[in-house]
């Protein structure tokens, strides 16, 4: 059941049609769901205010229903739209209006960040990354520290080479890369790394690789020698009887790992005869019958 | 929802004289599509909110007071709701990254 249209619009029953239509204005102005944007309420309050008002506006209308003749049901109007339901779509709406706000987007910070986004239309956009390559020594590779890449541009960019670094591993500068747009953030650089081979070492994973000649006495008696390694020379013990091929390992003598630990060094030994005849060894080799003696082609079956 | 300005004369109970003023004014602004002008029924919606400023009693001359200020202050309810839907989400990752913290801290005593 509507409630009593004059109520609604807070006017005597003898309220000339003057003072309806102020009445209904006031408050039309003051309920209007286009000039109160979030307010839920105010939608219905102005239909029963318009459903009141096209009663009683019309002297008619209004007279009829004094007499009785209509009542208040029926008389409200349907509203297709209000502009608010449109207006608060967002980005849709051609008259969007940032003028509330475009002095907060002034500033470097959180706000003008936001406000910022809204004003230009999300063309803020983080830089593009750069792709470099490197190549670096063999030993700068395992031993890491800082390298230098000169840019296109001419500009140069500090590279800080982690210990163990790989060939074909990319390191990323954060920032070093494409500036952002409007504001946003610079791309990456991406190196990707080249290590060149080395004349003595191999690497395997963590682990490196060495063949390293021995005399043939030092074959035969074994011994203490020098070892070159990545981080310099250590001293090896060579066992008794030690032959070509032979596998020895250094242990912790390898690639530094991220978590600190260190792969080893697999050094194979071969064994070499004196550079020039030795005449002395022509000798005993010839007097030499060894009672143990085997074929060392059996296994070739010849 | 587009549509041609022969249909929306139609459906906003618009005179073409007074379209061509409104917008001449500023009060509407239809876009191009490369055809010539079409409408939404966001302008369908702005007619109506100007007849009913009109029925109200607003002069001409203050229509386009209140147009601005409305769409300002739809300009700032949807910023509005952005700062409120970020101040949620980074408030959403700092608890994230609290509770992460915790257990960090765990795992360095047990080590």
């Amino acid at each position: 059941m509507p409630a009593d249209p004059y109520q609604t619009l807070g006017v005597k029953k003898d309220a000339s049609q003057a003072e309806i239509q102020k009445a209904y204005r006031r408050l039309a102005k003051k309920l209007h769901p286009d000039l109160n944007p979030g307010n839920k309420q105010a939608e219905e309050q102005f239909k029963e205010v318009s459903a009141a008002n096209d009663l009683l506006g019309d002297a008619q209308k209004r007279a009829r229903f004094d007499r009785g003749e209509i009542d208040a049901s029926g008389a409200e109007r349907p509203r297709q739209r209000y502009y608010r339901d449109f207006a608060d779509a967002g980005t849709s709406n051609p008259y969007a209006s940032d003028a509330g706000f475009a002095d907060f987007a002034g500033g470097d910070d959180f706000f003008s960040e936001i406000f910022g986004r809204q004003a230009r239309g999300n063309i803020r956009r983080r830089g593009q990354d750069a792709h470099y390559r490197l190549a670096l020594d063999f030993l700068d590779a395992i031993n890491g520290g800082k390298q230098q890449l000169t840019l296109p541009d001419g500009s140069v960019l500090d590279v800080a080479i982690p210990p163990g670094t790989r060939d074909g591993q990319v390191l990323r500068l954060r920032g070093k890369g494409m500036p952002g747009i409007g504001g946003g953030p610079p791309g990456d650089a991406l190196i990707e790394i080249e290590v060149r081979p080395h004349r003595i070492f191999t690497r395997k994973g963590d682990d490196i690789h060495l063949e390293l000649p021995i005399s043939l006495r030092e074959a035969v008696l074994g011994g203490k020698v020098k070892v070159p390694t990545p981080s310099g020379e250590v001293t090896m013990s060579i066992p008794k009887w030690s032959n070509t091929g032979s596998v020895l390992r250094l242990k912790g003598q390898g690639v530094s790992r991220p978590n600190g630990s260190r792969g080893d060094e697999y050094v194979t030994l071969k064994v070499m005869l004196p550079e020039r005849p030795d005449p002395e060894l022509e000798k005993f080799a010839a007097q030499w019958h060894p009672a143990t003696a085997r074929n060392p082609r059996e296994a070739m079956g010849v | 929802m587009s549509v041609e300005t022969r249909e929306f004369l139609l459906t906003a109970h618009l005179k073409a004289e007074a379209l061509e003023a409104w917008i001449d004014a500023g009060w509407l602004a239809p876009r191009d599509n490369g055809e010539g002008s079409y409408y939404s029924e966001v302008d369908l919606a702005r007619v109506q909110l100007i007849h009913d400023l009109q029925d109200l009693g607003v002069n001409d001359d203050a229509i386009p007071v209140i147009l601005d200020l409305v769409d300002q202050l739809h300009g700032l309810r949807r910023v509005l709701r952005e700062v409120l839907s970020t101040v949620t989400a980074q408030s959403q990752a700092s608890r994230h990254l609290a509770s992460s913290g915790a257990s960090a801290t765990h795992w360095q005593e047990r080590k």
